[in-house]
């Protein structure tokens, strides 16, 4: 049994965003952690999520990426039900 | 045709043949080099091949990698992937001898965004992670394992799972993984996520009861295997969900008892709960054991089977151990009940050997 652990090196931030017209938005400070809300730059990027054409990005501290990958993780509730943290 | 003649043509007929055999040496010659060099390079890719995946191996290299990083772009990726994959996959032998296929096998997949349309319709609904350069690789594996526990673990019984034990999951394997392999990854990971998730009392106490489970053996080889084996039973349905969860909740607070008992202490041995059923018989005494012999603890196995318990755990440890065998062995002789597959577990606490052998009804 393998499971992948997907990922993007640091040094392709810069091109992901710009291919994604996101960079102009960050650097505009318009794009921020889905779990504290803190404003990103391309060094505090932590993970990407895509989901429905669109990418959701959450920031680099460890805290908020262990929420981040349980509210992410597939199978932990149904569709409209709510985590504690939510 | 003089004598002469005679003697260039059989000169002729002889370099002729030197000359064949000559030709046939060769060619005979180079074939087989040609056959034993592609073995030597087909043996080599080969071996290379089985190296380069052992997990002692990717945790070897890649320091050394990451200090070629600063020269060439593939090795400091390889230094990356290969320490998550060889921490992450060492730890996943030992933990997988603990119970089956628990842990599975890790492979860093560098995604590919060259195509915006593509990009989404692969990785819709997948978290990707940001890593950093190798020089911080203990931060990477932390991200990597917490992703990796989360998603991997189980996860086809997470829903059963009420939200602060599935966290206390994540927090006690991920500790439990990183304690084993890299300690500055485990004190970054303690500093920041275990100890503001303890905050939780609720995190803490389910994470207490974990621990407790782990130093007694039995997280993974009873509480863990029961979960797993619960969304088997339950066919993913997502009926009742409050009254399953309520009962893995139960399931907890059993198996704590359990692995808090303390010798000649009686705690329930039985959990019957809306969804999970399960019996434990100890043998614990050895003196007790001579006295009685095998029947009172077969009958204690056959009773918790005919009220319902569709698993029965036999624990025993040193020196009972060979009675505990004599038990199993009875059972497997003279009822219907099998071991289940790969379920038969040697391990030890302290200094002690210990025997968990999970046994079923041989129609279930």
């Amino acid at each position: 049994m393998k499971e992948s652990v997907l990922a993007i090196p640091y040094d392709e931030i810069s091109d992901f965003l710009e291919q994604f017209d996101l960079l102009s938005s960050l650097e505009r400070g318009e794009i921020k952690c889905l779990l504290c809300g803190k404003t990103l730059n391309q060094d505090n990027i932590g993970a990407i999520y895509p989901y429905n054409n669109e990418i959701i990005f959450a920031c680099d501290n460890l805290f908020c990426l262990q929420l981040v990958v349980t509210k992410f993780a597939p199978l932990r509730n149904v569709k409209g039900e709510k985590y504690d943290y939510e | 045709m003089t004598m002469n003649d005679l003697k260039y043509y059989f000169l002729f007929i002889l370099v002729s043949i030197f000359g064949l055999l000559g030709i046939i040496l060769i060619t005979n010659q180079i074939l087989r080099t040609a056959i034993g060099a592609g073995g030597t390079f087909i043996s080599a890719y080969i071996f290379l091949n089985i190296i380069t995946n052992l997990p002692s191996y990717q945790k070897f290299i890649a320091p050394i990698l990451s200090v070629l990083g600063k020269i060439s772009r593939d090795a400091e990726l390889d230094s990356i992937a290969y320490n998550i994959q060889g921490n992450l996959n060492q730890y996943r032998q030992v933990v997988n001898q603990e119970y089956s296929d628990l842990v599975p096998e890790t492979v860093l997949e560098w995604v590919n965004h060259e195509n915006e349309e593509e990009f989404h319709e692969i990785y819709n609904g997948k978290l990707i992670l940001k890593l950093h350069p190798s020089s911080e690789n203990r931060i990477n594996l932390v991200k990597a394992t917490m992703a990796q526990v989360s998603k991997g673990v189980i996860p086809e019984s997470r829903i059963y799972v009420a939200s602060q034990i599935n966290d206390s999951i994540d927090l006690s394997l991920t500790n439990k993984i990183l304690s084993e392999q890299d300690r500055t990854s485990l004190l970054y990971f303690r500093n920041e996520v275990l100890v503001p998730k303890l905050r939780d009392s609720m995190i803490l106490n389910y994470f207490r009861c974990m621990e407790i489970l782990d130093d007694e053996g039995l997280f993974t080889r009873l509480y863990l295997r029961e979960l797993k084996q619960l969304a088997f039973r339950h066919g993913l349905k997502t009926a009742n969900l409050p009254e399953i969860r309520q009962d893995t909740t139960d399931f907890l607070e059993f198996a704590d008892q359990i692995a808090k008992k303390e010798r000649g202490v009686d705690v329930i041995l039985d959990y019957y709960g809306s969804h999970i059923r399960t019996g434990i018989v100890m043998v614990a005494n050895p003196i007790w054991f001579q006295k009685v012999g095998v029947h009172p603890y077969v009958k204690r196995a056959i009773d918790k089977f005919q009220a319902g318990c569709e698993i029965v755990y036999i624990i025993g440890w040193e020196p009972t151990i060979r009675y505990t065998e004599s038990v199993i062995t009875y059972l497997i002789m003279n009822h219907d009940i099998e071991p289940i597959r790969d379920s038969i577990k040697w391990y030890t606490v302290g200094n002690l050997r210990r025997l968990c052998v999970a046994m079923r009804k041989k129609d279930t």
